[in-house]
């Protein structure tokens, strides 16, 4: 009849000593061709975004920075005006 | 050889850099592995062939979106074993149940014992239902943890750990009643 079967022990062992297959030189080769160029595209693509969101960082920091300088001078001309109007007033700061 | 967990994030950097000499690297140490796993649970070539490709495609595109400690073994094995659960269950079949021992890279001829006894570990495993199959072959032919596969199958560690101990069982049957031959075909 058969061999004995082999322990749990065994069998674990014999499973991981199961030879490998692979995917045929050609067909390996051509998938790895098309992988890699799909890979560059995405890394530039992941790279530029990079850039991109460098770019609006840099906007965005400009953006606010602008506005700042804005209210300040909008802020120093209401000031300005407001003290243009109290020299005019008799009595008022000389 | 196996990559130890530095140079695995290093591979995992270079991936999400697009570096192709990462992706070489990540290509040759897994792909006979990622192959022979879903050659076992789908058991023809060709559908295997096209399953590899298409996770391997999958690698390359979503490189770049990896995190930057993804473990690269549960990863491939994840995307092969959901492609190869959706082209099952598209199919409604189970396809491995006539695999054939000869794309398994099992010598034809072998008729030592111990090539005997890999022909019918192979004839027994093809016939275990798939759920079960695929968690012998994660943590059996793999190598991975308990708790890798049960990521990978998206089921409990537990549960994958009593699916591991019923696949033993049910394989140790199996090749109970699968009887020595003179010849193999």
């Amino acid at each position: 009849m058969g061999e004995p079967m082999p322990d749990p022990e065994e069998l674990m062992a014999l499973l991981r000593s199961l030879p490998r297959a692979d995917m045929s030189p050609p067909a390996a080769r051509r998938l790895r061709e098309a992988a890699c160029r799909s890979l560059a595209r995405r890394g530039q693509g992941h790279a530029l975004r990079g850039v991109r969101s460098l770019g609006e960082s840099c906007g965005r920091a400009l953006e606010a920075a602008l506005v700042a300088a804005l209210a300040l001078g909008f802020l120093g001309w209401t000031i300005g005006r407001a003290l243009e109007v109290l020299r005019s007033v008799p009595g008022g700061p000389s | 050889m196996r990559v130890d967990r530095d140079t695995e994030l290093e591979l995992v950097a270079g991936l999400k850099g697009g570096d192709e000499r990462a992706f070489d690297r990540v290509y040759e140490e897994y792909r006979p592995r990622l192959f022979s796993f879903v050659l076992r649970l789908v058991g023809r070539r060709e559908v295997a062939e096209e399953l590899s490709q298409e996770a391997w495609l999958r690698l390359a595109t979503r490189a770049c979106a990896l995190r930057d400690d993804t473990r690269l073994a549960p990863w491939l094995f994840t995307v092969a074993r959901n492609l190869c659960a959706s082209l099952l269950r598209a199919r409604g079949l189970d396809l491995a149940r006539t695999v054939d021992p000869a794309d398994l890279g099992l010598p034809g001829g072998d008729t030592t014992p111990a090539g005997e006894l890999r022909w019918r570990l192979e004839r027994a495993m093809a016939r275990l239902p798939t759920h079960y199959r695929e968690a012998l072959l994660l943590v059996g032919v793999e190598g991975l943890t308990q708790v890798e596969a049960a990521a990978v199958c998206g089921v409990r560690p537990e549960a994958l750990r009593k699916r591991v101990e019923r696949a033993r069982n049910l394989l140790a049957a199996e090749l109970g009643e699968d009887r020595p031959r003179a010849t193999h075909r």
